[in-house]
């Protein structure tokens, strides 16, 4: 894979098509859970992992499942990968199983999951996919991590657990204070992605001039060297 | 014939096929994978408890594997009026932990674990709630409000035997706007509390050894048999023998069998305990095979006391102290009534009677018995008989407020139907609905099936 191909996955899934931020996908954990920081990377590493396996597998089988069936197939695919998760979690890390509750078995009707499954994995070769699975795995789960901190140092004065101070302000532990605090940072986040774009691109006319400029100028010794050549 | 004359599958469902085929074979394939799995990481319910108590009740440990084993295929035991215990296990260090649901939540019911342990509290022995936390809900929306804060104040520390006081009240131990959850959690510890009294036996009350004694005098003929004991200061009063007054009445019920009434005086050993047969009427009663058995030391007096006033007629008399039970009369078919039934009818000597009617329009589409007692004309008393499961704003609206509630009707004519009006509970206005219809419901039976009779 080209490094090209690599760095456009890589800043879509993170920035471009952020899932939180940019396509608001996935809105119901990100709610739910961005109380506390700890279970937002929970949440993020149980969603990164389910979207890597299930991009890879419906990616292999993309030639193999008919358009009738493709939704079926990967909602099947993607809910044996949260169940198996789910095992995994409920086994090994039952704190973390305790504290997502409801919302581990709810990864399976993430629209984050479905939606690149069915607009990258299933058009896409295995490598790729992975790689979109991986970034967008990523950009969502800095996201949530993000609202995650903001609301739990604000909502109720710890960070990660650890109480960093008596000052709460209990507004944003609850519903309110969840949307108040996704809408800023979809705010900002576009605000600031929306400054970047143009940035980027008045830099890339002025570079398209620079070079047209620099082309016109050498246009005649160029057309004199071609006539030579001829 | 033609050459050629194959006959081929319509492309389409040639194509349908394989779609189907490829999601059977894909739903094959990951139902395998999770079977294989899940043999692999299955959490085992003494894990699952383990983990639970490592966090409320540390000297849990790995459980007394000898008792729990024992105890594997718990057989769910009922505990009237509060739940069901579900699981029995028991810690390293001897305390119980008993699994209880309790009823009446906001979706449905709520299981705890309850940590019980034997102690000796001021040289005596004693029974004390260490720990509870939750095991699993139906569905409860507002649970994440009861946090570990109540976790560790409410019950905790206190002994089992004050399951019925202020200690374990509702009121105590509830959350703002979190009533019916807090309700199902009440009814769930006083169930583990139940059982530990009556069952496991870790401490007794004056109430679970009078309820011994009555098995123990039964013998054989009480097998099977499930005493409660019934409350009620004004009926215990009429009870009184000679400034002796009755400690404790139990209803004994046992499927296909006949009911029985226990009443209890005294206690230890000049406890005095007269068994009778239930449900009937005072000339029966009277007669000398209503009494099944007495106590030894029980005097002629208690006895005679016993079979001259069932408890229903004592609950009657706290309204109309003329009833005297003559039988129930059967119920006119052709009756009929907008918002209830007619379900039971007892009569009484002097022509009063007791009504046992159900209202409709409860919370949910749910229902409410009350039994009426009727006398000229007049309600002369009422009480609330049983209600649906779904009436989950009678525990915890009507009953607490029951000594408003009781004199809601009380001297109203039958002669014309009573409207809701003042008859009412702030937030339980269905409740107080059905009430109302069930108590219109029994006027309107008294005014047009009974109005020959004398006195109704």
């Amino acid at each position: 894979m080209k490094l090209q191909r690599f760095k456009e996955i890589a800043l879509d899934g993170t920035v471009r098509q952020n899932p939180t931020f940019r396509l608001v996908l996935g809105t119901c954990p990100t709610l739910a859970l961005t109380v506390a920081a700890m279970s937002c990377l929970g949440m993020g590493a149980a969603v990164t992992i389910v979207l890597i396996c299930s991009n890879v597998i419906i990616s292999l089988l993309r030639n193999i499942i008919p358009d009738k069936v493709r939704i079926p197939c990967f909602i099947v695919i993607i809910a044996t990968f949260v169940t198996l998760i789910r095992m995994l979690m409920e086994a090994f890390i039952p704190s973390l199983y305790d504290s997502l509750g409801i919302f581990l078995p709810l990864i399976v009707v993430n629209c984050i999951i479905l939606g690149r499954a069915e607009s990258f994995a299933s058009h896409n070769p295995v490598g790729e996919s992975a790689l979109d699975g991986l970034f967008m795995g990523l950009g969502f789960t800095a996201a949530i991590t993000l609202m995650g901190i903001v609301r739990e140092v604000l909502g109720s004065g710890k960070l990660f657990g650890l109480e960093l101070w008596n000052f709460k302000i209990g507004f944003f532990s609850n519903a309110a204070g969840a949307f108040l605090t996704y809408g800023l940072f979809i705010a900002i986040f576009n605000v600031c992605y929306n400054a970047v774009e143009r940035k980027l691109k008045h830099k890339a006319a002025q570079k398209a001039t620079t070079v047209a400029e620099e082309v016109s100028e050498d246009a005649p010794a160029l057309e004199a060297a071609a006539k030579e050549a001829e | 014939m033609a050459e050629g004359n194959k006959k081929t599958m319509n492309p389409a469902l040639k194509q349908s096929i394989i779609a189907v085929a490829v999601l059977v074979v894909i739903c094959l394939v990951c139902g395998l994978l999770l079977a294989l799995c899940n043999d692999l990481l299955y959490v085992s319910d003494e894990v699952k408890l383990a983990r639970a108590m490592q966090k409320i009740y540390k000297d849990y440990g790995n459980g007394d594997k000898e008792f729990n084993e024992a105890n594997k295929n718990f057989a769910p035991v009922n505990i009237p009026n509060y739940g069901t215990i579900t699981e029995v296990k028991k810690a390293e260090d001897g305390a119980y932990v008993i699994s209880a649901k309790g009823g009446g939540g906001y979706k449905g019911t709520i299981t705890l674990y309850v940590v019980v342990k034997q102690e000796t509290v001021g040289g005596k022995a004693d029974a004390i709630v260490k720990a509870w936390t939750i095991k699993e809900h139906d569905g409860e929306t507002f649970l994440g409000n009861i946090t570990s804060k109540q976790q560790s104040s409410w019950y905790v520390g206190k002994s089992i035997t004050g399951y019925d006081t202020d200690s374990f009240a509702l009121s105590n131990n509830k959350v703002a706007g979190t009533t019916l959850s807090s309700t199902a959690i009440n009814n769930a510890v006083k169930s583990a509390c139940v059982y530990c009294i009556e069952v496991l036996k870790l401490v007794s009350t004056p109430e679970s050894e009078a309820k011994d004694a009555i098995i123990a005098l039964l013998g054989e003929d009480g097998n099977g048999y499930t005493f409660n004991s019934v409350t009620d200061d004004e009926v215990y009063a009429q009870f009184a023998v000679d400034e002796q007054d009755l400690s404790f009445y139990f209803e004994g019920t046992k499927d296909g069998a006949d009911s029985l009434e226990a009443y209890v005086y005294g206690e230890g050993d000049d406890r005095q305990i007269v068994v009778v047969k239930a449900g009937l009427t005072h000339a029966e009663r009277l007669e000398a095979d209503a009494v099944v058995k007495t106590s030894e030391n029980a005097t002629q007096d208690v006895i005679d006391k016993v079979q001259s006033l069932s408890y229903f007629e004592a609950l009657v008399r706290k309204s109309h102290a003329d009833f005297t039970y003559v039988g129930m009369a059967e119920i006119d078919s052709s009756f009929t009534a907008t918002n209830g039934t007619v379900n039971k009818v007892y009569t009484s000597t002097d022509g009063s009677v007791v009504i046992e009617a159900t209202g409709t329009g409860g919370f949910s589409g749910g229902t409410v018995s009350i039994n009426v007692v009727i006398a000229d004309g007049v309600i002369k008393g009422w009480w609330i008989a049983y209600y649906d499961a779904s009436q989950t704003y009678m525990p915890t609206k009507i009953i607490p407020a029951w000594n408003t509630v009781k004199n809601w009707y009380v001297g109203s004519s039958i002669n014309a139907d009573i409207v809701l009006g003042d008859n009412m509970i702030t937030d339980a206005t269905m409740s107080s609905t059905a009430i109302n219809n069930a108590v219109n419901t029994a006027c309107k039976y008294a005014r047009e099936v009974l109005s020959d009779k004398e006195g109704a």
